[in-house]
């Protein structure tokens, strides 16, 4: 059972002896090592040649020392009492055993250390000092006196330990460093609140491990739940923690259960979770005050579902930049000149004319190119700004010719439109009648459309 | 080992065993794989920095949850989920929560935060509107109102200019603390020292270095301790 031991006999042929003793060779950072300091005496060395060390009479008159030995815990009244450090300790009794035809009684004294490191802990011998009375004599008041005095010591072997680190394999992410066993218990009050009024949960937590080498749960994780305040009351082995919890979500219907994860050290070692149960509770509809947005809590966060595979992240160009610049100017300049067009046919409506009639002749020579000539004469009258019928007058080339045009070019047009309506009349067919009226309109167009004076 | 795990768990579905991961808690792992992830070309970049911000807030990161929750998206992919963690982080961070902002700081917010696509269709809505409007109302009394749409536009294209090309890229402290150092070298000792999640304007990059400004001071940080933010994060 003891896998690690030190052992010492007694100095000479002292029937005492002192040894250190752990369950085991390895243990785990933080897990609680019980070491016990075990003493052993023959019987009658014990009742006839020791002597005590002090005035004080002690069960067992024998002086413990070792430094690193935390103080003695008060007794529970059946201990043997002897002298750890040079204050009063108990020891309890550890059985008898016959060695060598003597009887030997043996003492364990128990402490519990927690090593904080990993590695090698080599815990140092502890002395055992006694007196041993020399040159007995009988005294009729005190019975058997001791004439003389004689110190000794003897000292353990050290005991030499090894500790493990806290694996990493299947540590819980909230794990926060409780090595032991514990067990969680939570109760809440009031139990009827509504979004926005606080609540106390009480959370009791039983465990082996001292409060200060492990932190307590982290409710800033509770779904539905803000932390407001936290009392932690330290006590061992009960540690108390009053969290102050806001309701923040009206879909909330209980304290959900607490998780307290801790590494179990008892072999084969490993995390484990202590959970709570949920506490329900009653949400009173009306919130008292505006419940905060949906995740108040990291509990509370969503994951998103991340898209297969995402467009790659729009960045501005520069080309984009100049066209986002140069587009609504292009749109003003466009519709600055559709408005100086329309404010210049609305001052001159003879002028709308003469476009419609350019456009009018291109729609029936693209129809009716053998029947064209009423169109040329139309747009020759617009543009000219005459009444339809005036272009077939035989002044037509003069006006053409007061209109500004070339004389070569009025006397052309002219007879373009006087073969074109003779064609269409019973006259002469004329062939590329069709063809010269369209140059004929496209060199007026220039002309016009250059501004030279109508 | 590790990578061969990675390469077994992006098999079998990222971004699920990522989730099972985390929902199980194996928090570190799952934010092992959303960052293998978010190094993919294609990856959807705003929803893996919403996840890795939940990761290292579950972590005890709050710095590097708050860098992530700004890179998961301006105002556009805004959602209440996304408010409420960066308030955590912010919370968690010590963060002075801001004012409530003023209209005109809501608009710019808004604008900083849009795709620049969005942006600039704003501003050539405004400039086209603007112009058009100043020719239609020209010698009447509203012209104020198209010139200064106008001119509303054209103050977002500086804006947008300045955003994309001429300010200097920002960071967010990650670590516990940033100290600040005269020269790049660590041996130099700290001058002064950034606090978690504080943004800072980059002004120069070096080997492993990055020289910072922020309202503390300017100097020398170790690059590790800064996450980078994209350009135009809000």
């Amino acid at each position: 059972m003891f896998a690690a031991l030190g052992l010492a006999l007694g100095a000479a042929q002292d029937p005492l002896l002192v040894e250190l003793r752990a369950p085991r060779r390895e243990w785990y950072a933080q897990e609680a090592i019980p070491i016990e300091v075990r003493i052993g005496v023959a019987q009658d060395f014990l009742e006839r040649d020791l002597l005590p060390p002090f005035h004080r009479r002690l069960d067992l008159p024998l002086l413990l020392e070792g430094s690193w030995l935390p103080a003695a815990q008060p007794d529970a009244g059946d201990g043997f009492s002897f002298a750890l450090n040079g204050a009063e300790a108990w020891a309890r009794a550890g059985g008898a055993e016959s060695r060598a035809g003597r009887a030997w009684s043996f003492y364990s004294y128990s402490a519990v250390l927690r090593a904080d490191q990993p590695g090698e802990l080599a815990l140092p011998a502890v002395a055992l000092r006694y007196a041993v009375g020399t040159g007995f004599r009988d005294d009729p008041i005190h019975g058997r006196v001791a004439a003389g005095r004689e110190d000794r010591m003897i000292a353990s072997e050290p005991l030499r330990l090894t500790i493990l680190p806290l694996p990493v394999a299947g540590r819980p992410a909230s794990f926060r460093g409780a090595v032991g066993r514990f067990e969680l218990e939570a109760a809440a009050a009031p139990l009827e609140v509504a979004p926005g009024e606080t609540l106390t949960l009480r959370l009791s937590i039983r465990g082996d491990a001292p409060p200060a080498s492990w932190e307590p749960p982290d409710l800033g994780l509770l779904p539905g739940f803000e932390l407001r305040g936290q009392l932690d009351d330290r006590g061992s082995p009960v540690r108390i923690l009053q969290y102050e919890l806001l309701l923040r979500n009206a879909d909330a219907r209980a304290v959900p259960a607490i998780e307290f994860a801790y590494f179990d050290p008892a072999p084969p070692g490993g995390y484990r979770i202590a959970r709570t149960e949920a506490i329900p509770l009653r949400v009173r509809g009306a919130p008292s005050q505006p419940a905060a947005p949906a995740a108040a809590a990291v509990a509370d966060l969503r994951l998103q579902e991340p898209r297969a595979s995402a467009p790659p992240p729009h960045r501005l160009t520069s080309a984009a930049f100049v066209l986002a610049l140069l587009l609504p100017a292009a749109l003003t300049g466009s519709f600055g000149l559709f408005q100086r067009r329309r404010a210049r046919d609305a001052r001159d409506p003879l002028r709308v004319r003469a476009r419609r009639a350019a456009a009018h002749f291109q729609r029936a020579l693209a129809r009716h190119p053998e029947r064209c000539a009423a169109p040329f004469a139309e747009y020759l009258a617009a543009r000219l700004r005459l009444p339809a019928g005036a272009a077939l007058a035989p002044s037509l080339e003069s006006r053409l010719l007061a209109a500004g045009l070339p004389r070569d070019g009025a006397r052309e047009a002219a007879e373009t439109l006087a073969d074109l309506l003779a064609a269409e009349y019973g006259g002469p067919p004329c062939a590329d009648g069709a063809a010269r009226a369209r140059a004929q309109v496209r060199r007026l167009e220039r002309h016009f459309r250059a501004g030279r004076p109508a | 080992m590790i990578g061969l795990l990675l390469a077994l768990i992006l098999q079998s579905g990222g971004a699920p065993a990522a989730a099972a991961a985390y929902q199980n808690g194996r928090v570190e792992e799952a934010r092992l794989i959303y960052r293998e992830l978010l190094a993919a070309p294609d990856a959807d970049a705003a929803a893996l920095h919403h996840n890795l911000g939940h990761c290292a807030l579950r972590l005890g990161r709050p710095a590097e949850a708050w860098y992530h929750y700004l890179q998961a998206g301006g105002p556009a992919a805004a959602s209440a989920d996304l408010e409420a963690a960066r308030a955590l982080a912010a919370r968690r961070l010590g963060l002075t929560p801001a004012p409530a902002p003023a209209p005109h700081q809501r608009m710019l917010a808004a604008f900083d935060g849009s795709a620049p696509a969005q942006a600039l269709a704003g501003i050539g809505l405004a400039l086209t509107i603007g112009g058009i409007g100043i020719l239609l109302l020209r010698g009447r009394g509203w012209l104020w109102l198209p010139a200064l749409l106008l001119l509303l536009g054209l103050a977002g294209a500086g804006r947008l200019a300045h955003r994309a090309w001429l300010a200097a890229p920002e960071g967010i402290v990650l670590d516990e603390s940033a100290p600040l150092r005269d020269e790049p070298h660590a041996a130099l000792a700290a001058r002064v020292s950034l606090p978690p999640g504080a943004r800072v304007r980059i002004l120069a990059r070096s080997d492993r270095w990055l020289r910072v400004e922020h309202e503390r001071g300017s100097g020398w940080a170790a690059a590790g301790a800064i996450g980078l933010l994209e350009p135009g994060t809000p």
